[in-house]
């Protein structure tokens, strides 16, 4: 009998301890899939930062070019316009009111598409900062007179030139949703900042729009995509009776230096 | 009656089946291998009983291809180098140390060999640090990982078999013991057959799942 107990003793603690290496193989399992699913996540934000850069550089290049295109092609031509339009004034004994008309109206259409072609000018852009380019953009849109922008800042910020292109594209996005798809006729753009962020809030009292749609889905992915670029967050609040975009960026250390 | 083994059978038929579908992974290959001459063995094993003949001695050559297949199975999942290397330099010793001990020592007629507690100590080691060794490459659990059913089912085989192996022969001596003997050896070896197919079939059911389900 005492034989039988000590057999199953042994028996008893060989199955414990290899019951203990199983567990402990899993659990070492455990610990390497915690690794391996952070090196992981790394990875595949490294790979989206990457490609959202190149995306963004394509796309400012596009700009640039297409900035040139108008400047060059579209400016030229209405300049011209402008000068047979000027021509024509003065063979005429009697000017009409609707040529007077035409000429102010081309003018007009002269100067919106300068600023446009400026706003869409990298090297413009790389030669001055954010709340310069957003007065200017501001500035174009409120000629028009179709909405009012309203604009408050705290002066000139600390990060690097490419990030203020990032942020001012965002905006960009952010006005032409209030614009075109929430049909806002009021606007406000308040950028504020304390020693480690910055706060970029827009606000309008349009009827606001649908995220998911074809028309602002994918404006709103790049903003998502671009903001987590700069390695902030963005939130959207959404009614019938106004929309508001909540832009945070965190100011990083090397970002003071500039 | 119909024999409890028969349905193992069964099970191992079913294994081998499944294993045809994945016969692009290395590991699944040799296993297909290793099923294929288990079918074979079991068999003729079954014609030679059939007939009153002596089997064992082709348990015996099944026992060195089974350690050497295991093995290098095994070796399939393991990183570390020295280790793949003592497992690779382990199969042709234990295939001259089991021929040695069949021809010399215990003869073909003995059964089981003093080689099957070796290969069994063999593969829980070989078990233990596979084990250790399977490495994640998605979020899915270990019990999710068709690798680790693969790995227990030799490792759960042999932890059933090797202690009843090594005093089997000494029991079987024991006249007022050998038909308790003889049952407990055979209920042992079905049990440990049943587990061992049930969870390489649960291996081959994941592998299917990780197909359908890619990460």
């Amino acid at each position: 009998m005492e034989e039988i107990y000590a057999t199953i003793i042994i028996i008893s603690i060989i199955l414990l301890i290899l019951c203990i290496g199983i567990v402990f193989a899993i659990v070492n399992y455990k610990v390497k899939q915690r690794i391996y699913l952070e090196e992981k996540k790394t990875m595949q934000e490294d790979f989206e930062n990457q490609l959202m850069k190149s995306q963004i550089e394509v796309q400012e290049i596009t700009f640039d070019e297409l900035g040139k295109e108008l400047h060059d092609n579209v400016g030229q031509l209405l300049s011209s316009t402008k000068m047979l339009l000027g021509v024509t004034q003065r063979s005429l004994a009697e000017i009409p009111e609707t040529l007077n008309l035409a000429e102010e109206t081309l003018g007009k259409a002269i100067n919106e598409l300068r600023a446009l072609t400026k706003s869409l000018d990298k090297e413009w852009l790389e030669r001055f900062d954010l709340i310069t380019n957003l007065e200017a953009e501001i500035n174009r849109i409120n000629v028009a007179k179709a909405t009012h922008i309203n604009f408050t800042h705290c002066g000139k910020l600390p990060i690097d030139t490419q990030k203020q292109i990032i942020l001012f594209r965002i905006t960009q996005e952010a006005l032409q949703n209030a614009i075109k798809h929430a049909d806002a006729a009021s606007i406000s753009i308040n950028i504020t900042m304390t020693s480690n962020s910055i706060s970029l809030k827009i606000y309008d009292d349009g009827m606001g729009f649908e995220m998911q749609s074809a028309n602002t889905g994918l404006g709103i992915r790049n903003m998502k995509h671009r903001t987590a670029l700069l390695g902030g967050t963005i939130c959207w609040d959404i009614s019938a009776t106004g929309s508001r975009v909540n832009i945070q960026l965190p100011i990083e250390d090397n970002d003071h230096e500039n | 009656m119909i024999k409890l083994q028969y349905f193992y059978y069964f099970l191992m038929v079913a294994c081998f089946v499944n294993s045809l579908f994945y016969l692009n992974i290395k590991r699944i290959k040799i296993l297909a291998l290793l099923l294929l001459i288990s079918i074979i063995t079991e068999t003729i094993v079954e014609v030679y009983m059939s007939k009153g003949l002596n089997y064992y001695k082709f348990y015996h050559i099944f026992n060195i291809l089974e350690y050497s297949l295991i093995t290098l199975s095994l070796i399939e999942g393991i990183n570390l180098k020295p280790v793949k290397k003592l497992m690779l330099y382990s199969i042709p010793v234990f295939v001259n140390g089991a021929l040695l001990i069949s021809l010399t020592v215990q003869g073909w007629e003995q059964m089981p060999s003093m080689s099957n507690s070796i290969e069994g100590l063999l593969i829980i080691t070989w078990c233990i640090i596979a084990l250790w060794c399977i490495e994640p490459n998605d979020d899915r659990s270990i019990f999710q990982q068709p690798n680790f059913w693969f790995i227990m089912a030799f490792f759960i085989y042999f932890i059933c078999t090797l202690p009843f192996n090594g005093i089997f022969n000494y029991l079987i001596t024991v006249k007022a013991h050998y038909n308790k003997t003889k049952a407990l050896f055979s209920l042992i070896n079905s049990v440990s057959n049943y587990l061992l197919y049930i969870f390489l079939l649960i291996g081959f059911s994941l592998c299917r799942w990780k197909k359908s389900t890619p990460q």
